[in-house]
């Protein structure tokens, strides 16, 4: 009886340190994944920043890809003596950023501001679920219809000599943003506290008090790093500009009825034509690059941002 | 002072009718995004269904794209998404087991991981794309084929498994975001019944927290898969083609995609005209299936909140 007992605490006790074994090498299996997506992040930047670096390396700094001709006013990679200037596809980039940052922040911050004050309980639970579905529009969709319908009709509307430009890629760019710009503003207004806006009603102040005196300045600090963000998307949008904006680079910088190229339109339609290692190729990650890094400021700025307003207005 | 009746009437009007101001204002900018909306929706369907017949959805290509079907590019689709969730999914997950259970929140391994991916969800795709040639295709590529083949080109150019994997990185946030909302959404007490029978973490996790969340994680994985069927960046350097003959049959293969050939067809064909049913007919195909995709993660998800707070 009593060596029973004794080798069932020993197989117990075996049994237990098998588990605790397991579960170590589980906790570890986990620690080095979720080590991946560090290494993830790291390894894009590094990748790509050698590829960039083979101009230094390959002695393009010297030939057509000098520094001079990568800060010029013209972009003109296929010809006798190439030319590499960055500047209008930055400006591109820029202008599709402005259109579609002005058209999408007071349409989804107002949405937002609809959503969390004046609608219904019914009707949110049909825009909801309408937002959540544009966000998973493709953009490849966004774009043919700009380029097919969109750009014809605002073509009509306004009388554009291009039927391609700034304008109608932003305005497709707008609607890709506009989701994940209405679902952050949306979280802060209903993070807001209940007794906030009961007192404001009790005082009584009408729902637009509401609306534009207590929600929106107490969720200004995610708006503002909502814009940003969404700033940052349409900076870097590809498909949607690439299809609706004309494709061709231009310097005017407050002319947005004409075509563009953004820097990232101009990776999307120029890396199948060059070979693996040219100059053109280490030029064409040189601006992948910078997208990238113009990129990785944006989010810091929007942390930035709205910690910065959160602490200036303790809200 | 002395308030007046009237006084007070004109205050009480000047309120209603700012009231009314606002609410017309806001409901209109409503009505602007989902009429944007609904517009594409109903120009694609009205330019596209008429052309979508059993044949164009099972027969290739032909003569130059002004005729046949679209079967290539939808396989093709369906074996990126294959690919792509296989290494996105199980990445994706366990990320968010490690930062709903794991991580502790002020620590830095914590907060990097965090931060990277939030930071792999606001890269731009195209810039995720550039990666995915230099690293996966030519990087990765080369050496394999430096080993096993002695410098031949098997695996060192765009192929299948290399736009997979670029499109991993794209859909692995989305999946790492939705799977983390479940996970967090797993009452306290149920973990803590469990570690009170003697459980370990790995068996809690395994046997209480995960199938707890496994509605939840159905969402990440659809909306994993939804948002790599409808990106086209990430795959135009590493494996996308425009017209192949043949269907792919190994993952080193080149292979077409819906949204790429969407591109091509209204970009660069030769006779964008005469394509112009076909391409409205592939959009509406394309758009069909992320459009199911994305309703049937809201369906789930939304019942997965009404357990929650049932």
């Amino acid at each position: 009886m009593k060596s029973k007992m004794s080798f069932n605490l020993k197989v117990k006790g075996s049994l237990i340190k098998r588990k605790k074994i397991a579960d170590l090498i589980w906790k570890g299996f986990i620690y080095s994944i979720a080590l991946m997506s560090i290494l993830l992040i790291l390894f894009v930047i590094f990748f790509i920043f050698r590829e960039a670096f083979l101009l230094v390396d390959k002695g393009y700094i010297n030939l057509h890809a000098n520094l001079k001709n990568l800060f010029s006013y013209v972009w003109q990679p296929v010809s006798v003596e190439p030319k590499y200037g960055i500047i209008p596809l930055l400006v591109g980039s820029l202008k599709v950023m402005t259109v579609a940052v002005l058209v999408a922040t007071p349409l989804a911050v107002f949405a937002a501001l609809y959503v969390s004050v004046y609608s219904s309980n019914f009707l949110k639970e049909i825009i909801k679920p309408i937002i959540e579905l544009i966000a998973g529009l493709p953009s490849i969709v966004i774009g043919f219809f700009m380029l097919m319908v969109g750009a014809t009709f605002l073509q009509n509307v306004f009388g554009w000599d291009f039927r391609l430009n700034a304008i109608v890629g932003g305005v497709g760019v707008a609607l890709a943003i506009i989701p994940v710009m209405f679902t952050i503003s949306e979280d802060a207004m209903r993070s807001i506290p209940k007794s906030l806006i009961e007192s404001a009603y009790a005082l009584g102040a009408s729902r637009h008090h509401v609306a534009w005196k207590i929600v929106l300045p107490s969720a200004l600090s995610s708006i503002f790093s909502a814009i940003i963000l969404g700033a940052s998307r349409a900076f870097g949008e590809t498909m949607i500009v690439l299809m609706a904006t004309g494709n061709s680079p231009t310097m005017d910088l407050f002319n947005f009825t004409i075509p563009i190229r953004t820097i990232s339109t101009t990776i999307a339609s120029e890396m199948g034509e060059v070979q693996v290692g040219d100059e053109h190729y280490a030029v064409l990650f040189f601006i992948g690059f910078v997208l990238l890094i113009v990129t990785l400021l944006f989010n810091l700025i929007s942390n930035w941002v709205y910690k910065y307003i959160k602490s200036k207005l303790g809200v | 002072m002395e308030i007046k009746d009237n006084d007070i009437s004109t205050i009480k009007f000047r309120y209603k009718l700012d009231d009314v101001i606002t609410h017309i204002s806001l409901l209109l900018s409503v009505l602007l995004i989902v009429g944007f909306f609904v517009v594409i929706l109903s120009v694609i369907f009205v330019g596209g269904y008429e052309k979508i017949t059993w044949e164009f959805l099972t027969q290739p290509p032909e003569e130059g794209m002004t005729k046949g079907g679209i079967f290539p590019a939808i396989i093709g689709t369906i074996l990126l998404v294959i690919v792509t969730s296989t290494f996105a999914v199980p990445l994706g997950i366990i990320t968010a087991i490690y930062l709903t259970e794991y991580g502790k929140k002020d620590s830095f391994f914590y907060r990097f991981v965090n931060e990277s991916i939030n930071l792999l969800s606001s890269i731009p795709t195209i810039v995720i794309g550039l990666f995915g040639l230099a690293f996966f295709v030519i990087y990765i590529g080369g050496v394999i084929d430096k080993v096993f083949y002695g410098g031949n080109l098997n695996w060192g150019k765009p192929a299948l498994i290399w736009a997979g994997l670029t499109m991993g990185l794209v859909s692995m946030p989305v999946v790492v975001t939705a799977v983390r909302e479940a996970l967090e959404a797993v009452p306290a007490n149920l973990k803590e019944a469990s570690f009170a029978l003697g459980a370990t973490k790995m068996e809690t996790i395994l046997k209480v927290v995960l199938p707890r969340a496994s509605t939840g994680i159905l969402t990440g994985l659809i909306l994993g898969i939804s948002r790599s069927t409808g990106e086209v960046a990430p795959v135009l350097f590493t494996g996308a083609a425009y017209f192949l003959p043949h269907l792919p049959s190994s993952l080193s293969n080149q292979f077409m995609e819906l949204g790429y050939h969407i591109y091509i067809m209204s970009t660069q064909s030769v006779d964008v005209d005469a394509t112009l049913p076909i391409q409205f007919a592939t959009t509406l195909v394309l758009l069909g299936i992320t459009f199911l995709l994305n309703i049937l993660a809201i369906l789930v998800r939304r019942r997965l909140r009404k357990n929650e707070y049932a």
